[in-house]
């Protein structure tokens, strides 16, 4: 997770919430206080509705990847006051289907779990498949595209995501791709967020883990597996970041952290 | 794989090796919240055409080694799975 650009979930779960919120609490309360709480009441109702994607009642490995990916980011959003919104109209378009993006994604993971399932174990080839299915075709010279159109060729998304969104369902597929890209989809970025008053997510993480590990199944959670933009492998004066030459002192890494049977590498926000 | 602002390999495999490890004979599952590229590439300071493919294979390499099992992995999408100059 980027900590200069973050999904804005918490711009459709402020829509969602805020009118309800508003007329349950007495007039007079202290706004403090009422911006605080309404920060929980957002933080733990999305966080349910986010994990359980299917409202099965059941939370699923991937919904919980997924979910805590997502509430993450909203809760850091939501913590943060000096959230610098680039246009309001592409970060609200990207907040109304950023609930789908997991699902695009997850069809490129399904896809590999379907092939070793059917017993091509060959890992070689498995790879091979599923980071075409990531990037697309190299001679494509935009992977963004080839990831869009192939991750919907597989025709995979649940029903009542994608499919059925009415906003799309009457684009023509390569269209829709470029739609979607535009929208945020495969590659996003609406928001800046002020790194330095990023509150941590584990705490949230670990509660939201905790009924999955009790199940004796432990979870590494990990993410951001980049170097930072300022970090500048080849010493050369921050050539390959902008002239940020602050790689060239320092070699940022974050550590990895356990919390009970969670461990965390680079969750930076 | 081009040496400029390769992923941390050194942290990714040190970190996946301490939690198997440390999970020595119990169930164990991974979940990949997002973000496996590098910032800040472009098209001039190295070919993220073939780049970004090279790190995801990369890193599904390293992962695939500790979770064999891939009904145990869950990747996430997250803002920099890409490279960011390629949506300019």
């Amino acid at each position: 997770m980027c900590p200069r650009r973050g999904i804005c979930t918490a711009t459709l779960v402020l829509t969602v919430l805020v009118p309800s919120f508003i007329a349950s609490n007495a007039k007079g309360q202290d706004l403090k206080r009422q911006k605080r709480s309404f920060r929980e009441i957002a933080y733990n109702r999305a966080a349910l509705h986010s994990f359980d994607r299917n409202s099965d009642g059941v939370i699923l490995f991937s919904e919980a990847a997924f979910g805590i990916r997502s509430h993450a980011e909203v809760g850091s959003e939501l913590d943060t006051p000096d959230i610098n919104i680039r246009t309001k109209r592409d970060c609200s378009l990207v907040a109304s289907f950023s609930d789908e993006v997991s699902y695009v994604l997850d069809c490129a993971a399904d896809f590999a779990r379907e092939r070793l399932r059917r017993g091509d174990t060959d890992r070689s080839v498995l790879i091979s498949e599923v980071v075409r299915h990531f990037s697309g075709e190299v001679e494509n010279r935009d992977p963004h595209f080839g990831l869009c159109e192939n991750l919907v060729d597989l025709n995979e998304l649940p029903s009542g995501v994608l499919g059925n969104s009415s906003f799309f369902k009457h684009l023509p597929r390569r269209r829709l791709c470029r739609t979607l890209r535009n929208l945020g989809f495969c590659a996003l970025t609406c928001l800046e967020v002020d790194h330095s008053r990023d509150p941590s997510p584990r705490p949230f993480i670990a509660e939201a883990v905790a009924p999955l590990v009790k199940n004796e199944i432990n979870i590494l959670v990990s993410s951001d597996w980049h170097a930072e933009a300022w970090y500048d492998v080849s010493n050369n004066e921050g050539i390959n970041a902008e002239g940020d030459t602050r790689g060239n002192s320092c070699v940022r890494g974050h550590l990895s952290q356990e919390i009970d049977h969670v461990a965390f590498l680079n969750f930076g926000l | 794989m081009t040496g400029e602002n390769d992923p941390p390999l050194g942290f990714i495999a040190t970190h996946l090796d301490a939690f198997i490890a440390s999970n020595a004979h119990r169930e164990t599952a991974f979940f990949f919240l997002g973000d496996m590229q590098a910032h800040d590439q472009d098209d001039v300071k190295m070919n993220w055409v073939t780049n970004v493919g090279d790190v995801q294979r990369t890193n599904l390499d390293e992962i695939l080694l500790r979770f064999p099992d891939p009904s145990r992995i869950f990747m996430a999408p997250g803002n920099n799975g890409e490279s960011e100059f390629s949506y300019k």
